[in-house]
């Protein structure tokens, strides 16, 4: 039996919190920065001063508070020991504290007047880290650059971490910030959708010692379209995690579809076109959340019980599927 | 569980590209240092850095176009390249297996990120290279590898857990061969030299003007490098029915997180992480034989480490020795050319000196084998990582 899930929490332009989300209002923002869009569906809710204080918190850039944050959401509802990890998913860390460092070094009159504090935000394994630090997880603690495929991605580290003995539960998720360097990539890489920031994360557990499962994990499958035919692999995902958990493609009753770009978008409502579930699409919601879509597909999919699929799908070429039996 | 064997090496780095070239360069005590060109250094006060000269990556990036792959990919790309052949593996053989594609790294497509933000800074967000923002991201690193390759049915995953991320990988890799998850797994790291970094250091005065000297009493800091090493690690069952040769075998790993501080290691934890690794390997701590130290060269890392060292391993801990004296920090690649160099230790029978040495400084208290190889029928040996975040790996690889 695989791993099941335990308990979520998430942060997002809904607000802070599980009731948050559940609620699903939309509130995108406008925007008066240097953006190039003119909104986002900002986390306005998730005031890092408020949520965490000012201890701690003075040089902390917004990625690291979005998953300190969410995670101190999560660990109530947890048991939590020394072989608690953290696994996390990130497209680039925070673009934005990487832009500020190089752009004080660039500009001010000597090229190493740069704020040495915000140096160790600027690295991608910052969010988990910090996570780590404020509520003292000790255990396995890993970021996976995944970009969109970072819901996969995840889960299948956390799940190998679990089975192989190295962690007693995994919080698994991602956070994605917004700011105005992230959409001014995605502009140039031909993004057109309004952006969101947010985190959410999932407790993975081995399920023989799990108190209360939400959802089993029943099977993770990933390929790279080195062929260039995403669809295909994407199908094929489909079927091996289909075949491997002894049901049919009719059986699936949700899906929350993962809605990249352009061809990718095409290619994934291909992948589907032979499932009859309902399709849930999280970023209506949200927005764009980049390397947290994945695991705002599985958060949403946990009010729908049955067997439910979330799909990946990244510009670089990997793609991938999640079947989860979430339970009643 | 199965066990696992490393059959191909690949590396790119300062002192030699390829096993053997590397090898010999590691058993010469070869140095990559040399002033940086990789950026502008005009306003600092010196530059000295193990930067990779010569990388012809049309080499090795043959069918993915290069403008998709930055330079950190395409060391990942030239590495993993180099460890399939270096089994003795095709790519159509690889193809039909199940198989894990993991590489570690700190900055991931970084120095594209600063050639991005310097257009920002200085003309306008409007100018940034749309061809760049699309290979930024670090995902493309495992990807590229799979895509070069043609593998599909690939586990895909840059680890981007900083320094200490090239363990992580090979861990990873490892736990998918073991497991059953996977038949191979190409595993390691890869960096590319950037400014951001240079400068965080510099800015806290962990950069040595001259040469990288872990242990030293009179060590200044960590130089900045770049490369790649990758593993290509499969099982024992299957290396043998080919009749392949396995430079060493991967005998366990251990993760942990010090939960501390963002920056400054704790060594309690770093202890705690070794001695996780051993108990996964099923070593007791008398019977290694070397450790591959994490060793940058900081004031802080060294007697931190060492401290660590002799807390799991007694007063008379294993020999200590440090190949960023001869690579310098590599940052995410570090631990995979570590891990690199003890598999090449192990099958050629040396031990790969920590050069640059003039006086052990009393406080880290082992012998690091100064600035000459020696000679070593080496068993198991243990390789260190540390990272910022307090992201601990040890990985340890052995011959039975």
């Amino acid at each position: 039996m695989g791993p099941v899930i335990t308990a979520w929490s998430a942060i997002s332009s809904c607000g802070v919190g599980r009731a948050a989300l559940e609620a699903g209002l939309v509130r995108p923002s406008p925007l008066d920065d240097e953006s190039p869009g003119t909104q986002a569906f900002l986390a306005s809710d998730f005031v890092v001063r408020e949520a965490l204080g000012t201890k701690g918190t003075g040089s902390m850039d917004r990625s690291s508070a979005l998953a300190v944050g969410v995670v101190g959401e999560l660990l109530p509802g947890v048991d939590v020991d020394a072989r608690t990890g953290v696994v996390l998913g990130t497209t680039s860390g925070s673009s934005q504290t990487q832009l500020e460092f190089t752009r004080d070094s660039l500009t001010r009159r000597k090229p190493y007047f740069v704020n040495p504090a915000s140096m160790p935000f600027a690295l991608m394994n910052s969010a988990a880290g910090q996570a780590a630090i404020w509520h003292k997880l000790t255990g396995p603690n890993t970021t996976i650059a995944g970009g969109r495929m970072s819901g996969p991605s995840v889960l299948r580290y956390g799940a190998r971490l679990l089975a192989t003995g190295r962690a007693s539960g995994v919080v698994c998720g991602a956070v994605e910030e917004y700011s105005p360097t992230r959409a001014w990539l995605e502009h140039h890489r031909g993004g057109t959708r309004v952006l969101g920031e947010g985190a959410a994360v999932v407790f993975l557990e081995s399920a023989g010692t799990a108190r209360a499962p939400l959802a089993e994990v029943l099977g993770i499958a990933t390929r790279v379209a080195v062929d260039g035919d995403p669809a295909g692999a994407l199908a094929a995902c489909l079927h091996r995690v289909l075949e491997r958990a002894g049901a049919a493609a009719e059986d699936v009753r949700t899906v929350a579809v993962s809605a990249p770009e352009g061809a990718l978008a095409e290619a994934e409502r291909t992948a589907l076109a032979r499932l009859r579930a309902s399709v849930v699409d999280p970023a209506e919601v949200i927005g764009d959340v980049g390397a947290a879509t994945g695991p705002f597909q599985v958060v949403t999919l946990l009010r729908s019980p049955g067997l439910a699929v979330a799909t990946a799908l990244d510009a670089d070429g990997s793609v991938g599927c999640v079947l989860l039996r979430v339970l009643s | 569980m199965r066990r696992v064997v490393v059959t191909g090496i690949g590396v790119v780095s300062s002192i030699g590209t390829g096993a053997a070239p590397f090898a010999k360069a590691l058993r010469e005590g070869r140095s990559g240092a040399r002033p940086i060109g990789a950026f502008d250094t005009a306003g600092f006060a010196h530059a000295t850095g193990c930067e990779v000269v010569g990388f012809e990556p049309q080499r090795w990036v043959r069918n993915v176009p290069l403008d998709e792959v930055g330079r950190a990919a395409r060391f990942a790309i030239a590495s993993a390249r180099m460890a399939v052949d270096d089994a003795g593996l095709t790519e159509e053989e690889l193809r039909r297996l199940p198989g894990l594609v993991s590489i570690g790294t700190t900055d991931g497509g970084s120095d594209d990120g600063e050639r991005l933000a310097a257009s920002y800074v200085h003309s306008g967000p409007e100018s940034m290279d749309p061809v760049a923002a699309r290979r930024l991201p670090a995902s493309t690193l495992a990807t590229g590898v799979a895509r070069e390759l043609r593998l599909s049915d690939v586990d895909v995953s840059t680890i981007a857990t900083a320094c200490a991320a090239g363990n992580y990988a090979i861990g990873n890799g490892f736990d998918a061969v073991r497991t059953g998850e996977a038949d191979f797994a190409l595993c390691g790291g890869a960096d590319a030299m950037c400014r951001m970094t240079f400068t965080g250091f510099y800015r806290l005065g962990a950069v040595d003007p001259d040469g990288c000297r872990p242990f030293d009493v009179n060590r200044r800091g960590i130089l900045t490098g770049e490369g790649g090493a990758v593993l290509l690690l499969e099982p024992l069952e299957s290396a043998r029915e080919r009749g392949a040769r396995s430079y060493a075998e991967i005998l366990g790993y251990g993760l942990n997180c010090d939960a501390h501080h963002q920056v400054a290691p704790d060594g309690d934890s770093v202890r705690r992480c070794m001695e996780l690794a051993l108990a996964d390997a099923g070593v007791e701590p008398g019977e290694v034989d070397l450790i591959s130290a994490h060793g940058t060269g900081t004031k802080a890392n060294d007697v931190t480490e060492c401290g660590a060292i002799r807390g799991a391993f007694g007063d008379r801990p294993p020999r200590t020795v440090s190949v960023k004296s001869m690579l310098g920090h590599t940052m995410g690649a570090a631990s995979a050319l570590g891990a690199a160099a003890c598999a090449l230790g192990i099958e050629h029978r040396f031990i790969p000196p920590t050069i640059n040495h003039t006086e052990t400084d009393p406080d880290c208290g082992i012998d690091c084998v100064p600035n000459t190889a020696v000679e070593a029928r080496l068993r198991v040996v243990q390789n260190n990582a540390l990272a910022f975040g307090g992201n601990n790996a040890v990985v340890v690889l052995g011959k039975r």
